[in-house]
């Protein structure tokens, strides 16, 4: 279906219908985006895509059957189903989860427009059919983990926003269990207040006939801190763009990613780290492994104001191609206004370290398993802070797709 | 900042240009702006053959349908193209001199001016000038010692008439017109330039070099240089820049294409040190530059080394084609930019043969309000088997009010092809500050030395000729705001 008919037929659903001042806005972004009026300099969200191409999609979308769920572990422990979009209103002394009602436009309209002229923002905005408030309340010590179910044709176009309050501890993991064909445009607002710590993991698993479209934007204000870390071992399309705002002196920000890619799929990832305030730290890495024809970006983009005096900004990228016919894009990118900084970045792309290699191999281990421990060993470090359940999830992931690498 | 650093600061910020003069001699030049009337009296003054003037109408054409590129970092006002002088000559150049004592006065008079007396250098340094004064060749030296080798070295313009099949084949051969909207407007008006051809086997004895000067006001220069090193040979040029003090933002387009066959060497150095403008950021000089090397043989190599300090706005990037197996190609920057002035430079290097390998240093020094970018590719195709990049881009910031920024683009297709990437940015350290001036030296001081020390291994690249002028440029331009 072309981008117009979607417009015309679903940009009148299931959220803000009858709000005049969210259709105007929809009609104006719907406009800009078939005029093409975005700025193209430097704008990695329309680098190898083409406008009508990302404008056909199948438009589906329906209010669930199925129930979703909050089961409470234990008392720190919450275990949060949204079905196709949806989650179950709730709230009790730690957290409070609701579903966008009508009431919420103005904050829809106000957020943080940060996101730099991207267009699948724009499209999330102009279909957007679900959204989701998370409060978490000061002083909690919380895991959450929220598990994204989505049925078979679904698109997805989902605005969330995330308030930690002051002080609380919590570790937020993010499951996609995409089914068939499905197209999930999710964009997190995430506000992260005074002296929070937050550990977010997002792992990214699915077939190849979804796909996902992830984009958070993280405002972090003083003394917090905010780690993402995401894993991509899906064989569909993912987008990862994953913005944070360091607003507050001493906040400090890590936007961390693994991604494995084989046959042909593709991935496009993007940090950027905003330093506003003095004395912050930020740390961007991302690591790949590409085999068969698949092919990913990573644009990184550490930009420091003139007043964020003492900054530290870290960057680093590694790729290593297996094979002849996958191909990696990297552009790591500093801005820098202030004098008093320590910045850096570093990139590199190869292969498997021959010499690694072949000590492995002169003491008798085979090649496969010896490609097995060099990859493994790869992403040992970014395996260290997690639990052992995730732990356990990404071993599985990673056995698997060190098994499905070619035997030669 | 502490008090006697932004003391110094002031200081040195009221330091003028030291090269801004403008010599008095009439220039003879047609109508302001561009059109094809403009391109058939540059040819017709340089009688040139048919099939050049073909070529640049062609170009012309080309670049009436293109638009300037916008992707750089760069801010300036649009550039009227209509508003510039495409040819000015001196007067009475019609006819070229035959030796130094033939040329007018005034002239040696400006280069004495600049430190490069022609004569002395002729004796001294070994060196062969071929000076650029607007846009006609006055006077080429050493000429006759380099004919014997078979050395071909002399203006463009000159080599249209001699060398026709080599130009016909070469020129526009690494940079197509119709690459960008400079490189198609240079290959419309060039007006002179060098033209290098190092024969099969040859060692040059002695390094080559051009002054460029611009001059009359509101001309715009567009340079063209062609340098092929045939099989086996080596060449090492040198091209440094300097112009004097005007109010008007003048236009510089220059385009330089080297081509190195098989086993074949360049060495091409820069100092670039024009105008950049007051300290308001009036005036200067819009430099945009489209230099670019063929590694077209097996083993051939290519080096680019340049100090850049002037211009209000630079656009260049010195880039390597690595075609043939086991080639080279190499490039180190130093780019200091003060007040107003902003940088977007850095280089390109496309991997197509196997085992090719680059290298990158860049060194980019931030003061004032300026905006200093670093912009480099390193791309390895499919069929760059072993192919290997090394890039280090650091940057050093000086106040509050500049800016670093680093923008490297790194593709890689091949899986045996190994880059990489390393880049920082800070201020000066303390402690090395600290260090020297325990030991006696001035807060200027010590800043300079630990300047110098931070592009030691760009200029030590420089050919002795030319270090110890790049070294001058570098203090000189620091002591503009250096505390």
């Amino acid at each position: 279906m072309t981008f117009e008919n979607n417009f015309i037929n679903h940009s009148k659903e299931y959220i803000f219908l009858d709000n005049e001042t969210i259709l105007n806005q929809r009609e104006k972004v719907f406009k800009k985006i078939i005029q093409k009026n975005y700025d193209k300099k430097n704008n990695e969200s329309l680098k190898n895509i083409t406008i009508s191409e990302l404008g056909k999609f199948n438009y589906f979308y329906k209010p669930q059957k199925e129930d979703p769920t909050i089961s409470l572990i234990d008392n720190s422990n919450y275990e949060i189903r949204v079905i196709n979009g949806i989650c179950k209103n709730y709230e009790d002394d730690n957290i409070e989860i609701r579903n966008f009602t009508n009431l919420d436009f103005k904050r829809f309209l106000n957020q943080d427009k940060n996101n730099f002229d991207d267009i699948i923002i724009d499209i999330n905005n102009v279909f957007l059919n679900s959204g989701i408030f998370f409060n978490i309340k000061s002083e909690s010590r919380l895991n959450i983990r929220l598990i994204h179910d989505t049925s078979d044709n679904f698109t997805i176009f989902q605005n969330n926003f995330i308030n930690f309050k002051k002080n609380c501890e919590v570790q937020l993991e993010d499951h996609f269990h995409l089914k068939h064909n499905s197209i999930n445009n999710i964009n997190y607002n995430i506000e992260v207040e005074e002296d929070a710590i937050i550990k977010h993991n997002i792992f990214q698993n699915f077939s190849n006939s979804n796909k996902l479209y992830l984009t958070s934007n993280t405002v972090c204000k003083k003394n917090s801190s905010y780690n993402q870390n995401t894993y991509n071992f899906s064989a569909g399309f993912v987008r990862n763009f994953h913005h944070a705002h360091l607003n507050g002196e001493f906040a400090n920000a890590s936007l961390k990613g693994c991604f494995f890619l084989k046959d042909d799929n593709a991935c496009t990832n993007k940090t950027n780290i905003i330093h506003n305030a003095e004395n912050c730290v930020s740390n961007q890495t991302y690591k790949g492994i590409l085999n068969n024809h698949s092919n990913a970006n990573y644009y990184s983009n550490t930009f420091v104001s003139e007043n964020a005096q003492k900054t530290e900004g870290y960057q680093l990228s590694k790729g290593i191609l297996l094979t002849d016919n996958c191909s990696f894009f990297s552009k790591p990118e500093l801005r820098i206004f202030a004098d008093d900084v320590k910045c850096s970045h570093g990139s590199t792309i190869g292969p498997v370290d021959e010499s690694a290699l072949y000590y492995l191999r002169s003491r008798g281990i085979n090649k496969n398993q010896a490609m097995k421990m060099i990859i493994s060993s790869f992403i040992e470090e970014d395996l260290k802070n997690l639990d052992s359940e995730s732990a356990k999830i990404i071993s599985n992931n990673l056995s698997d797709y060190l098994n499905s690498l070619v035997n030669d | 900042m502490d008090t006697e650093t932004s003391q110094t600061l002031d200081k040195y910020a009221q330091d003028k240009y030291k090269y801004g003069f403008v010599t008095e001699i009439d220039s003879e030049k047609p109508k302001k702006g561009l059109d094809e009337k403009i391109i058939k009296f540059i040819s017709n003054k340089k009688k040139e053959p048919e099939w050049m003037l073909n070529w640049r109408l062609n170009c012309y054409k080309k670049w009436l349908k293109m638009n300037d590129p916008q992707w750089a970092n760069l801010k300036f006002p649009k550039i009227d193209y209509q508003d510039i002088y495409y040819y000015s000559a001196p007067k009475g150049f019609e006819k070229k001199p035959k030796d130094l004592s033939e040329v007018d006065p005034k002239l040696i008079e400006t280069y004495n001016k600049l430190g490069i007396p022609l004569e002395e250098q002729k004796v001294l340094a070994g060196v062969a000038v071929d000076a650029v004064f607007d846009s006609v060749s006055v006077a080429t030296t050493y000429k006759g010692e380099l004919e014997k080798l078979g050395i071909v070295f002399c203006s463009i313009s000159e080599a249209i008439q001699t060398h026709p099949e080599l130009v016909k084949k070469y020129l526009g051969s690494v940079i197509p017109p119709g690459d960008h909207s400079f490189s198609a407007l240079n290959s419309a008006v060039f007006t002179d330039g060098s033209f290098v051809y190092i024969p099969e086997n040859v060692k040059c004895p002695m390094e080559l070099s051009t002054y460029f000067r611009i001059n009359a006001e509101e001309t715009g220069q567009f340079e063209r240089t062609l340098i092929i090193a045939d099989k086996g040979s080596y060449v090492s040029y040198l091209e440094g820049c300097t112009a004097p003090q005007r109010d008007t933002n003048q236009l510089h387009a220059a385009n330089v294409e080297l081509i190195a066959l098989e086993n074949a060497e360049i060495k091409y150095s820069t100092v670039q040190n024009w105008y950049p403008g007051d300290e308001d950021g009036k005036g200067g000089i819009y430099n945009f530059v489209t230099k670019r090397g063929l590694c077209k043989g097996k083993n051939s190599k290519i080096s680019w080394t340049q100090v850049e300090t002037g211009s209000a706005v630079t656009w260049k990037y010195p880039s390597c084609i690595l075609k043939g197996d086991n080639s080279i190609g190499e490039f180190y920057s130093v780019a200091i930019t003060n007040n107003f002035q902003q940088a977007d430079t850095g280089t390109k290097m496309t991997h197509i043969g196997k085992n090719t390998r680059s290298k990158i240093i860049s060194k980019g020094i931030s003061l004032g309000n300026s905006q200093n970018t670093y912009r480099g590719n390193v791309s390895f195709l499919r069929k760059a088997d072993k192919a290997r990049n090394y890039t280090q881009c650091d940057s050093l910031l000086v106040g509050n009010k500049c800016g670093a920024h680093t923008i490297p683009y790194i593709d890689s297709k091949n899986n045996s092809a190994i880059v990489e990437h390393e880049a920082s940015t800070s201020k000066i350290n303390e402690d090395q500050l600290y260090y020297c001036r325990q030991r006696g030296l001035t807060h200027e001081e010590a800043v300079s030395l630990i300047v110098n020390g931070f592009c030691k291994q760009v200029l030590q690249e420089l050919p002795m000729e030319f270090a110890v002028e790049a070294q001058k440029l570098v203090s000189i331009s620091l002591e503009g705001s250096v505390g």
